[in-house]
């Protein structure tokens, strides 16, 4: 926490031009300017700043916005509900789909199931997130007028359906990005583990196919997944930038990419620190 | 960039507005020689009756930032602060109009130092209170507290001392200059009124919780904001200028363009500003009509004087001749249809706009010549502009490769929007040579001084000229049109010749707009739709 703060703080202030000039106006005055420079504590040293910055996060207090002056802590945690929604949901479906897949592959190398899998997996994987977003907006909402292609919500609506319905689209970008990883993942391992030496002797002692795959080879074959899990749930937080962008998603991710763009600092700073 | 954009666009008044008041007699504003009815400010009709009732979607790039209109200064703020909020009055192909606006009518002294404000009778702010002389004296004295920080309190000084306002009754106020200015009525058409009842006695206005439920005079009245969805508004049943036809108006956020384009031709979003790039895409969904206007907006090139070798007027001069500007307008707008060269650093519909500058017509010879008698036959230099625009970047393209035919090396220089800004606000910089920018500044002359006078920090060429300066100084406080008239030629020839600024081209600007909705026509189209309760659902 200590060095992502650190770093947050020196990436930050080693980012070019100076961050009061992002909010100035032509007919701002010098005095409006020098104020607001000194109200932000940028004529301090850095290291001053640094302090202080440090000081106030881990009492929780990460400042204000410097674009809309609301408070950062709270413009990220009205946010996190739908980015765990949509990351959470899609890396749930992405790991329910890609065991299967990953075990029958693994199971049937080089059968029909395991090349469309490959396939579909090759595609998943190096397919850029925002084609694929734009195209199934296109395709449901443009063209077959079955779903929405923008927002989390109708406006005035709130039930769970209409939820759903703009919830079907980013979610359906995220869980084959996922699914495509993971059945990569499982289906290599399976592979390992059914030439393992166990395996062997469960069929020696007469354990049927099915028995060994579900019982014995799925306990081990999803262990790597762990690892990946946990790189991938710190998505479920921090959001995903590029979909939540493309679907107009109010999450994280979209916040991020506002905080930058607007050069807002104390958000931009707040952001990797919550995540770790 | 983009609030200078919004914010100035609306500034046109030229001072034979003011003229009037200076011919001896008080002159009331409101004259028909002055103003500008409902049906003059129609440019494009629109068909179907409308309909009582229905919503529409209005996408918008980002959250606002702040809605107070003191305080407005990025572009969501500004769209949304035009249905909560209505201004005194509007400026209109250069006259007043007060059809969407507070005032009844705007009356000068004889030496226009001293204007009076009428307010129309019967306004009332959305909580039904009612709209009085007290909110101008309370806005105008916000406006000029330098504890309040407002952005714009510039436009309550004139040369460094402040306006002063008085009631004189319940639905009048008048506002003394302490010397007369020509572009101060310009400047008033900016501000917006906010209630005294609600944000007396707060010490801070701009950071108040105060603005996140606003209380405004326009057609719409607040009713929900979702940071990152949406800002919906709300009719205000007892708005002044008839009731709106729309129940609500929808401000979607809607960042990635391509989603945009994409959800005006699903009918997820019906309005939307477009670029000349997205142009054809929209238009070949079919489900919009999309209606174009002068925007106003002069894409221009800056010679930054903080460094030496562009100091020389040779230099500058050598790289006006390089370019051809027909060839470079057509390469970066891709058609002219979307945009002419520019020839001065006003644009066609400015007051005293002059047609008979220099042309710099391309001269390859004659380039050359200049950097050989500037002793900078080989010279290196970089052009910065903004990454993400591709009109910038064709620009800076086509000037590489013009400017490497006359011996000069250019290497581009392109930035992220955000890095871009805070590099070129910077009055010091010497990061870069030559810059890609654009400014929109209205028709009232004296407000270009903005990008070119001493100490302006949009002076982005960072010309220093005293001889300048006096000028624009003179311009704006000349009463006679025809001696105002020399000035404006004078200054436009002075930054022609001593070319300080190349004017690259005018550029049009595009709405997409749902073809089931109607009313564009008197909603004062410009880079947004002005006044909101014009605009409605057509009935089937």
């Amino acid at each position: 926490m200590l060095l992502v703060s650190v770093l947050c703080f020196v990436l930050v202030k080693a980012a070019p031009g100076d961050p009061v000039l992002a909010y100035v106006q032509p007919n701002m005055s010098e005095a409006y300017i020098a104020g607001m420079r000194e109200s932000l504590g940028l004529t301090k040293p850095l290291y001053i700043q640094y302090f202080i910055w440090f000081g106030n996060i881990i009492h929780g207090n990460f400042g204000n916005s410097l674009v809309n002056t609301r408070p950062v802590l709270q413009q990220i945690l009205e946010r996190i509900p739908a980015t765990l929604l949509l990351s959470g949901l899609s890396l749930l479906l992405g790991l329910l789909l890609s065991v299967p897949l990953g075990l029958f592959s693994g199971k049937y190398k080089n059968g029909v199931l395991d090349k469309i899998t490959g396939a579909l997996s090759y595609i998943g994987i190096s397919i850029p997130t925002f084609w694929f977003g734009i195209l199934l907006i296109y395709l449901f909402g443009v063209t077959l007028h079955w779903l929405p292609t923008i927002g989390m919500r109708s406006d005035g609506i709130h039930t769970f359906f209409d939820l759903l319905r703009h919830l079907v689209l980013p979610c359906a970008v995220l869980t084959f990005t996922n699914t495509a990883q993971f059945t990569q993942y499982i289906r290599s391992s399976t592979i390992t583990e059914l030439s393992s030496d166990y395996v062997l002797v469960q069929r020696a002692n007469g354990l049927s196919e099915q028995g060994i795959l579900f019982h014995h080879v799925l306990k081990n074959a999803i262990l790597p997944m762990i690892t990946v899990m946990g790189i991938s749930l710190q998505s479920v937080v921090s959001g995903a930038i590029i979909t939540e962008q493309v679907f107009a998603w109010p999450g994280t991710g979209q916040l991020a990419v506002t905080a930058v763009s607007t050069f807002d600092y104390p958000l931009i700073m707040a952001l990797p620190c919550l995540r770790h | 960039m983009k609030k200078k954009l919004n914010r100035a666009f609306a500034i046109a008044l030229s001072l034979g507005l003011l003229l009037t008041g200076c011919s001896g007699q008080a002159a009331s504003t409101s004259t028909s020689s002055q103003t500008v009815s409902s049906q003059d400010v129609s440019t494009q009709v629109s068909s179907g009756a409308p309909a009582d009732g229905g919503n529409i979607v209005v996408a918008e790039s980002d959250d606002p930032q702040n809605i107070n209109p003191l305080y407005v200064v990025d572009q969501t703020s500004f769209d949304i602060q035009q249905a909560l909020y209505s201004p005194f009055f509007e400026i209109v192909k250069g006259k007043l109009f007060y059809g969407n606006g507070l005032l009844e009518s705007v009356t000068a002294n004889s030496d226009s130092s001293v204007f009076t404000l009428k307010l129309k009778s019967n306004l009332k702010w959305h909580d039904g209170q009612p709209i009085t002389a007290d909110d101008i004296v309370f806005t105008m004295d916000t406006l000029i507290d330098k504890n309040q920080n407002v952005p714009y309190q510039s436009y309550g000084y004139i040369d460094g001392k402040a306006v002063t306002t008085k009631k004189v009754d319940n639905l009048t106020a008048t506002i003394t200059l302490p010397k007369s200015s020509a572009g101060f009525l310009g400047g008033l058409s900016q501000i917006y009124c906010i209630p005294k009842h609600i944000y007396q006695n707060v010490g801070n206005i701009g950071k108040s919780g105060l603005n996140n439920n606003p209380i405004g005079s326009g057609p719409y009245k607040f009713k929900s904001y979702t940071p990152g969805q949406s800002f919906v508004v709300q009719r205000f049943d007892d708005y002044f200028d008839g009731k709106p036809h729309l129940a609500t108006v929808t401000f979607k956020i809607v960042k990635n363009a391509s989603t945009a384009d994409a959800s005006l031709a699903s009918g997820d979003i019906n309005a939307r500003l477009i670029s000349s790039t997205e142009y054809d895409t929209v238009n070949q969904s079919g489900k919009v009509n999309i209606y174009s206007y002068d925007s106003g907006r002069v894409n221009a090139l800056s010679f930054n004087q903080n460094k030496s070798a562009l100091q020389d007027v040779r230099v500058r001069q050598a790289i006006a001749y390089a370019l051809n500007k027909e060839e470079l307008t057509q390469f970066a707008f891709v058609s002219n249809q979307f945009a002419s060269p520019a020839y001065s650093v006003f644009t066609p519909d400015t007051s005293f706009y002059d047609t008979n500058l220099t042309k710099y017509d391309n001269d390859a010879g004659k380039a050359k010549q200049l950097l050989q008698q500037a002793g900078k036959a080989s010279l290196k230099l970089n052009i910065l502009y903004i990454s993400t625009d591709k009109t910038m970047e064709s620009e800076a393209t086509y000037i590489k490769q013009k400017l490497g035919q006359v011996g000069i090396d250019l290497e581009l220089y392109p930035l992220d929007e955000s890095t871009y800004k805070t590099k070129i606000k910077d009055m010091s910089s010497t990061d870069f040579d030559l810059l890609l920018h654009y400014y929109t500044l209205g028709e009232e002359p004296s407000l270009y001084a903005d990008i070119m006078s001493g100490n302006s920090r949009s002076n982005y060429s960072h010309v220093k000229d005293s001889e300048l300066d006096a000028l624009w100084l003179k311009g704006n406080s000349t009463s006679d049109t025809a001696a105002r008239g020399k000035i404006y030629d004078e200054i436009q020839k002075r930054i022609n010749d001593n070319m300080y600024l190349y004017p690259i081209a005018y550029s049009k600007a595009f709405y997409a707009f749902d073809k089931n909705y109607g009313g564009y026509d008197r909603a004062i189209l410009k880079t947004i739709y002005y006044d909101y309760s014009k605009l409605y659902l057509i009935k089937k």
